[in-house]
């Protein structure tokens, strides 16, 4: 059995994961939400990132000052969580940023993501951009699609997915509606 | 005051129909299908682009002999509804209870809201665009097909931004996801 790789995103009613400004103000982020992402990504066995998501994430999360009086205990819970975990970054630029949990995927994706997920160990969430995903697609190398899609329409920013060549049919796993309207919707491959 | 509803089928990434015009993983299934008919037997007047109606159009003449029951239905409801094309070309109307609007006027939609009796549904992307930016469309009832074709005509509208309320949800057997939505105001 080899860890499953999930990808997980927040999407805008029309399928954007930032705004025009590659800004993320429009993610509803409530306490119950909030409690229920440090659950599932304190269950996770690692989180493989595109390098432009890892330096957001990196640059917010690590840099989290935790005695800062507008920093809430479950933001706190979350950067502890997201501090021990292991991060694997797909980056021919990026050589290694000092933190001895983040390697890097320079080359060979489809071989060194399958020796990944034959490692033992819990499943791996993927968070990046559209060209990443899209091309992980094509690999066939994503196991499930979680996406949040949050109650707005944000007209113009950047796409889930890349321009693909073939559309990719999948069936809906598991769909589940958290307090402020986002909708998380589970998808495999068909 | 009459309520204007936006309902379409759109992929997981938002696309009416793919980048080749096609929207076959798109197509309702009988459970789907009668999930639409009860949403359309409210609705007293449709509202179409062009394209939108020349598409719907082969409803007020297919033959429904070897269809199945929701196809039938469908057929009945749309056929009795009355229809607005917005167009500058056509002159051509095959069907009933329609009428010509020359340009897309806000105001005289606005107009027809305030003394429709029965709700209107808006259909057709561009069309629909226009009435999200004109801030008039009160819901949006969507139903996402799982698939991904990663380009093509886009269900709702470029450079318009705008808030929404989820009001419901609900799975079916083939795999799509209904969701509507209150709009709570453009940006």
């Amino acid at each position: 059995m080899t860890r499953r790789l999930i990808s997980y995103m927040f999407t805008s009613l029309d399928g954007l994961i930032a705004d025009r400004d590659g800004g993320l103000d429009w993610v509803p982020i409530d306490d119950g939400s909030m409690r229920f992402a440090n659950t599932y990504f304190a269950a996770m066995g690692g989180i493989v990132f595109g390098r432009t998501v890892y330096e957001g994430f990196v640059e917010y999360w690590d840099r989290l000052v935790p005695t800062d009086p507008g920093t809430t205990d479950l933001e706190r819970e979350f950067a502890g969580i997201f501090g021990g975990m292991e991060r694997i970054v797909v980056s021919t630029t990026l050589a290694t940023d000092g933190c001895e949990r983040t390697s890097v995927i320079a080359d060979d994706l489809a071989g060194a993501l399958s020796r990944l997920k034959e490692e033992p160990g819990n499943d791996l969430l993927l968070i990046c951009g559209p060209a990443l995903r899209s091309r992980l697609a094509e690999l066939g190398m994503i196991d499930r699609y979680r996406t949040l899609v949050a109650p707005v329409a944000l007209g113009e920013g950047i796409p889930l997915f890349a321009p693909t060549r073939e559309p990719l049919s999948l069936r809906l796993a598991d769909s589940t509606v958290f307090s402020g309207g986002v909708i998380m919707l589970d998808h495999e491959p068909a | 005051m009459a309520a204007l509803t936006y309902v379409t089928i759109m992929s997981l990434d938002g696309y009416v129909a793919d980048e080749h015009g096609s929207f076959d993983w798109g197509v309702p299934d009988e459970e789907v299908h009668g999930f639409i008919n009860d949403l359309m037997r409210s609705v007293g007047t449709h509202l179409y682009g062009r394209r939108m109606y020349e598409v719907m159009s082969v409803w007020e003449t297919m033959d429904l002999a070897e269809e199945p029951p929701s196809i039938r239905e469908f057929a009945a409801i749309w056929r009795a509804a009355a229809k607005v094309v917005y167009s500058t070309t056509l002159d051509d109307i095959p069907t009933a209870h329609t009428h010509i609007e020359r340009a897309f006027d806000p105001d005289g939609l606005r107009r027809m809201k305030a003394s429709a009796e029965r709700d209107l549904s808006i259909g057709g992307p561009e069309l629909a665009a226009q009435a999200l930016a004109a801030g008039l469309v009160d819901e949006c009832h969507l139903f996402l097909a799982p698939v991904v074709v990663g380009g093509g005509l886009r269900a709702l509208p470029d450079g318009v931004r705008f808030g929404l309320d989820l009001l419901d949800e609900r799975r079916f057997a083939n795999d799509m996801v209904y969701v509507r939505y209150g709009v709570t105001g453009t940006e």
